[in-house]
């Protein structure tokens, strides 16, 4: 079973509740900025700027490089300073987080295919006289083993485990000898979830509930694969950090683990089935990940501001020489202080 | 590890951003993680090749369409290694890229995205003499400012790519890169070849250049090494440098038997065809040296398979001294170099 153009849509509309609407390029799925955004951040869908090239946040929204490594990659910082945060992208394209968005999904077949489907979809949407930037696409690589859906894999786990009240994030640090995991789901106490780059929208959303919601209790971690079932020796290695207490494979097919080790996301025709691993590992170095994750939380809610309210900040807390690793220093209510203060709530 | 936005992703939106699509040009451009660059420019992709070499895939190309045809005008290769530690040997990696372009008679340009480390002035009188001496009519251009290519591609729909008005913009560019080369690092080494070559691994004889490397058979089998695109780089800098004479790209470490293994096993490799099919280029070994004695030799057999660290490197770089003192004074000379077929 391999996914494609019309599984997406029907997933989205049916598993997700997307409505859709005619556009000049065909069907679309309506989405609000935030959730198109995200959308794209996972899945590399990319903003029809241009008739080229389209812009797609994916890891724009990575900030560090390790677990207990406090590097940034480039993306959401680069230099000790917000790169690509939310706040930055959208002072760069006003486009992202304004307006509804239409997402379309198209098969390509091969470069000509793929380079032709997105100059026919940007002069369609001009010509009907709309705004090209209000529309994202999503290529799906047919001539990929498995059209390299892996990403949609990890949007639909980050789906399914934000309803289960969990933070999700996908490819997300771990160690280098290790591997970075496909999709991470981080239990949080209150069981109300979100996606991790949630936290640095509250300028946008001013939604500071999430603010009393940031503690963790436990973590699970799951590998996504189209072209193979192998996902076994994957999944074994994230969990014998000790950080996670299950493992899920993503995979469309896949219905059933042997020994019920593993969970299990899959596709039953158009609809999404989660099957959980029959019993919990014990994670003896959450604790260590949790400390962590704390870490990394707060770079994420510092990227709710601007620049220079971040070094000031940092500035005042003798914090800025040795950023990001003085992050460990700062309480996270200090931070949640300034947020408060500055951008309100 | 997360990755984080790749160099890749921040150059195509830099490529985008600074240059994007101008009127009468089409832009082939692929997303981070796409494989269709590593197509053949014919078939869609961004892959130069010139007398069946193929050069490495550029990160983006303009084309314009005459009588139904896409020609390309410029072909653009990217990196961010000027950002990622690169100082130095690094930056060579991706000269070839854009090579294939310019072998084409198309323009070639590397362009290197400012960083902490300084760009490797010796880029710029690479591309120069590419430039001059194909003789195909394209144009290698080094950059560290995108609006060049802009400034180009405008001049190119104003006027045409052959008018006088593009020619000169060019020449005078490529004349720029040589003076920056020639006034800032060649004067260094006061203008005397002797003297740059010395610094460099490498013997200036009479009718060829020896450019003396510490590469392992193990380097090239394991591509995840890199290593092809490092000697690639190494000897593209010496030919084009030393341009006019004939490079002996010479791999002590190595013997004729391991060259012949990796001729068989690594057929398709892009960057060991281009380092044995370059034309006056010559892959070789310890085993093309008469003269050098047998406890080099040895010691050269006994560091064949170990990283050149600590006391190896020690040991490595006497004999290396030892090869080119005897290149220079006739105690050591080159035997069986042939071309490869």
């Amino acid at each position: 079973m391999e996914i494609d153009a019309s599984l997406v849509y029907a997933t989205l509309k049916e598993n997700y509740k997307f409505i859709s609407v005619f556009t000049p390029c065909g069907e679309a799925i309506l989405m609000d900025p935030i959730n198109a955004y995200i959308f794209a951040t996972i899945t590399g869908a990319g903003y029809l700027e241009n008739a080229n090239y389209p812009f797609s946040p994916k890891g724009t929204n990575k900030i560090l490089r390790e677990v207990n490594d406090y590097h940034f990659v480039t993306g959401f910082y680069n230099n000790n300073i917000p790169y690509y945060s939310p706040y930055e992208l959208n002072k760069l394209k006003k486009y992202i987080f304004k307006n509804q968005k239409k997402l379309l999904i198209f098969d390509a077949y091969d470069a000509y295919d793929y380079l032709l489907k997105i100059k026919n979809a940007y002069n369609s949407i001009v010509e009907n006289g709309e705004n090209p930037s209000d529309y994202l696409i999503y290529l799906i690589e047919r001539w990929k083993k498995g059209n390299g859906m892996e990403s949609f894999l990890e949007y639909i786990a980050c789906k399914e485990f934000k309803d289960k009240g969990f933070c999700v994030e996908n490819q997300v640090p771990l160690f280098a000898t290790v591997g970075s995991p496909d999709f991470v789901g981080f239990m949080l106490e209150k069981h109300r979830g979100y996606h991790i780059i949630e936290l640095s929208l509250l300028w946008l959303t001013k939604d500071f509930s999430l603010l009393d919601n940031l503690e963790i209790c436990s973590a699970v971690v799951g590998e996504a694969k189209t072209s193979t079932t192998i996902m076994k020796e994957q999944l074994n290695k994230y969990l014998k950090t000790d950080f996670y207490c299950a493992g899920y494979e993503l995979h469309p097919e896949r219905k059933q683990i042997d020994g019920g080790e593993f969970g299990i996301i899959h596709y039953n025709d158009s609809d999404i089935e989660i099957k959980d691993p029959r019993f919990k590992r014990d994670a003896g170095k959450f604790s260590e990940y949790k400390e962590w994750y704390d870490n990394l939380i707060k770079l994420y809610l510092l990227g709710n501001l601007s620049k220079d309210v971040i070094n000031d900040f940092l500035v005042s807390n003798d914090a800025y020489d040795d950023f990001p690793r003085s992050i460990k220093m700062i309480k996270i209510n200090s931070i949640i202080k300034l947020l408060k203060d500055t951008i309100g709530g | 590890m997360s990755s984080g936005m790749s160099s890749d992703q921040i150059l195509k939106n830099e490529i985008i951003n600074n240059v994007g699509s101008i009127q009468s040009f089409n832009l082939r451009i692929f997303p981070e993680g796409s494989d269709l660059d590593i197509l053949p420019v014919e078939e869609g992709g961004l892959t130069y090749s010139f007398d069946g070499i193929s050069y490495g895939s550029c990160d983006a190309a303009w084309f314009e369409t005459v009588n139904g045809k896409e020609n390309t005008v410029i072909a653009l290769e990217g990196t961010d290694a000027l950002n990622r530690g690169s100082g130095g040997n690094a930056q060579y990696q991706r000269f070839h890229h854009a090579l294939g372009a310019v072998k084409n008679g198309y323009i070639g340009i590397y362009y290197l995205r400012v960083g902490y480390n300084l760009l490797q002035l010796d880029l710029y009188e690479m591309a120069y003499n590419a430039t001059k001496n194909e003789k195909s009519g394209g144009y290698y251009l080094i950059t560290q400012d995108l609006s060049v290519v802009s400034k180009i591609l405008r001049l190119i729909k104003k006027y045409g790519r052959k008018s006088k008005e593009t020619l000169s913009f060019l020449d005078d560019y490529i004349e720029t890169m040589h003076k920056k080369w020639y006034e800032n690092k060649f004067n260094l080494y006061e203008h005397d070849w002797n003297k740059f070559a010395k610094e460099r691994s490498t013997a200036l004889l009479d009718n060829c250049v020896v450019k003396c490397v510490g590469r392992m058979k193990r380097n090239f089998v394991d591509s995840s090494q890199r290593a092809g695109h490092i000697a690639v780089g190494e000897m593209y800098l010496t030919k084009y440098l030393f341009y006019g004479k004939k490079v002996m790209y010479l791999c002590p470490r190595m013997t004729k038997e391991d060259v012949i293994f990796l001729d068989n096993h690594k057929k398709n490799d892009k960057e060991w065809k281009i380092l044995r099919n370059e034309k006056n280029v010559f892959f070789i070994t310890r085993d093309n040296l008469d003269g050098l004695d047998k406890k080099a030799i040895r010691e050269l057999s006994f560091l064949s398979d170990i990283p050149l660290k600590g006391q190896a490197m020690i040991k490595f770089t006497n004999i290396v001294k030892i090869i080119l003192e005897g290149l220079r004074n006739g105690t050591i000379k080159l035997k069986d170099v042939v071309a490869y077929k």
